[in-house]
């Protein structure tokens, strides 16, 4: 489904992404993990198209992501980092104004609207403005914006950040849920919600992949057997500063 | 064309929102009020030459009116969106840049007509009350209208511009100001150059703000001031478009 060929990122002098080849193939979950600074949201903006690459392609579905920029981003839902929204603007308003960029169907906006809002348990703040919500509350909104125009691939960056253990439950919930029909790309600290939520993982350090693949996989290319995703994510991403 | 009424809905609700708009409506209505009252007050010195439209158009409050409000009503289009975080949603939303840049600058544009509009009632009221006509003729309201739309627009494109480089609001505001006031004061600071010249003085009559405005106001259309101001809106709304543009290539 994504095929990102040589990626490269180049700023002020500094490479943030060095040359990434990977591919996620349709309905994998896949993890991206790496310390601060390895070039996760980065890499997370140029597959959404925030960003452009300084070489290297992307393709989604066949479609290059720069050739077919507009048709690609109807198709998909993307959670930013600090999850901007509008504050001045009630839930249910908000979601359908966005639902309407995103080229839903104007007959069928409010019946996507009150999907998303039963599925991320927005009901209840439905009418509330943005600015009067907890920050558990925001990053449904902005799970749900993500998720209003249906789309094949959903890119989530760090979604659980900053969220009480209650609230990191419910997003939890609510991916392993969309995992059943949806291809994600998740960036997360979090290495239990990664081996949780995720089959697949994409370590990045420095601007490169450090090691890919599931946890099997990886306990093999490293020849430890019995260590867990923690071990090997200390041992991928401590190998410079040593 | 949903897409770009969609975000246009947005764009105008927003200044409607906050307590932005009663502000400006109160800022606007005072002003234009003393410059009505300070234009007719004309009358009072005897007969003159110089008709209220005229008087109107040309009064320095009517000019601190215009140049005050395009800074204010430009300020957060795009540096609020850079602020919160929002240009990153909008931007990864199947919308096109130019559909952005065209929504920003039609939605302060159009909320600058509507700060306008109640300064047409003066004129319609005068004439009842007063049993005279504020202008000899249509043109004068129409060039007068006119020209002020066109100034509005430019010096809107020029506080699109200048959001589109910042994420603060109040230094997009100042900058605005400060290149609005530069260009208005630049006929006075190019015709004390050694440019000075016949030619060059012909060139400064039809784009200088104060000179267009006073023609226009007595009703002489020249459309090589329509053009110019025009040709300036779109350089500035070129250039805005690229500078958001350019940020792709950032971090």
């Amino acid at each position: 489904m994504i095929i990102a060929q040589e990626v490269s990122k180049k700023y002020g002098g500094h490479e943030i992404l060095h040359q990434l080849s990977f591919t996620i193939q349709k309905g994998e979950v896949v993890a991206l993990l790496g310390p601060n600074g390895a070039g996760k949201s980065t890499l997370l903006k140029i597959l959404s198209s925030y960003l452009s690459p300084t070489s290297g392609s992307v393709s989604i579905d066949g479609l290059d992501l720069y050739e077919y920029s507009l048709e690609l981003r109807a198709r998909l839902g993307y959670l930013p980092e600090n999850v901007p929204l509008y504050p001045e603007m009630k839930v249910g308003e908000y979601l359908s104004y966005r639902a309407a960029l995103k080229k839903v169907r104007s007959r069928r906006i409010s019946e996507k609207v009150i999907d998303v809002l039963d599925l991320c348990g927005l009901r209840s703040v439905e009418n509330k403005l943005i600015e009067t919500l907890s920050k558990g509350y925001r990053q449904r909104v902005g799970l749900a914006d993500a998720l209003v125009n249906e789309p094949d691939l959903l890119i989530l960056d760090e979604p659980t950040i900053g969220l009480d253990p209650l609230q990191q439950a419910h997003i939890h919930g609510l991916i392993a849920n969309l995992a059943k029909r949806h291809t994600l790309f998740i960036s997360t600290h979090s290495l239990q919600e990664a081996e949780m939520l995720c089959k697949r993982h994409l370590i990045l350090h420095n601007g490169r992949i450090a090691a890919s693949g599931t946890l099997e996989e990886l306990r093999q290319q490293l020849m430890l057997p019995e260590a867990s995703l923690e071990e090997m994510f200390l041992l991928l991403t401590r190998k410079d500063e040593n | 064309m949903r897409t770009f009424w969609t975000l246009w809905k947005r764009e105008i609700a927003s200044y409607f929102r906050t307590s932005l708009a009663v502000t400006l409506f109160v800022f606007v209505l005072v002003l234009t009020g003393c410059n009505f009252y300070s234009s007719v007050s004309l009358l009072n010195h005897g007969p003159t030459e110089t008709s209220i439209v005229e008087a109107f158009f040309n009064n320095p409050v009517f000019w601190i009116t215009l140049l005050a409000l395009p800074p204010l009503l430009s300020m957060r289009l795009y540096s609020e969106e850079y602020k919160t975080g929002t240009i990153e949603t909008l931007l990864t939303a199947p919308v096109r840049g130019t559909q952005v840049l065209l929504v920003k600058f039609f939605g302060a544009f159009v909320f600058f007509i509507l700060l306008w509009t109640p300064s047409l009632l003066y004129f319609v009221l005068f004439w009842p009350s007063a049993h005279q006509v504020a202008a000899a003729g249509y043109g004068a309201y129409c060039g007068a209208y006119g020209m002020l739309l066109l100034q509005g627009a430019l010096y809107i494109s020029i506080g699109c511009m200048a959001s589109s480089l910042t994420s603060h609001q109040l230094i997009s505001g100042m900058l605005t100001f400060c290149v609005i006031v530069l260009f208005f004061f630049s006929g006075t600071l190019l015709s004390s150059s050694s440019l000075n010249t016949m030619l060059f003085r012909q060139f400064l009559v039809f784009f200088l703000p104060m000179e267009t405005m006073k023609s226009f106001s007595h009703g002489i259309i020249d459309t090589r001031s329509i053009v110019f101001y025009c040709s300036l809106i779109f350089l500035f709304l070129f250039m805005t478009f690229h500078v958001v543009q350019s940020r792709k290539w950032r971090r």
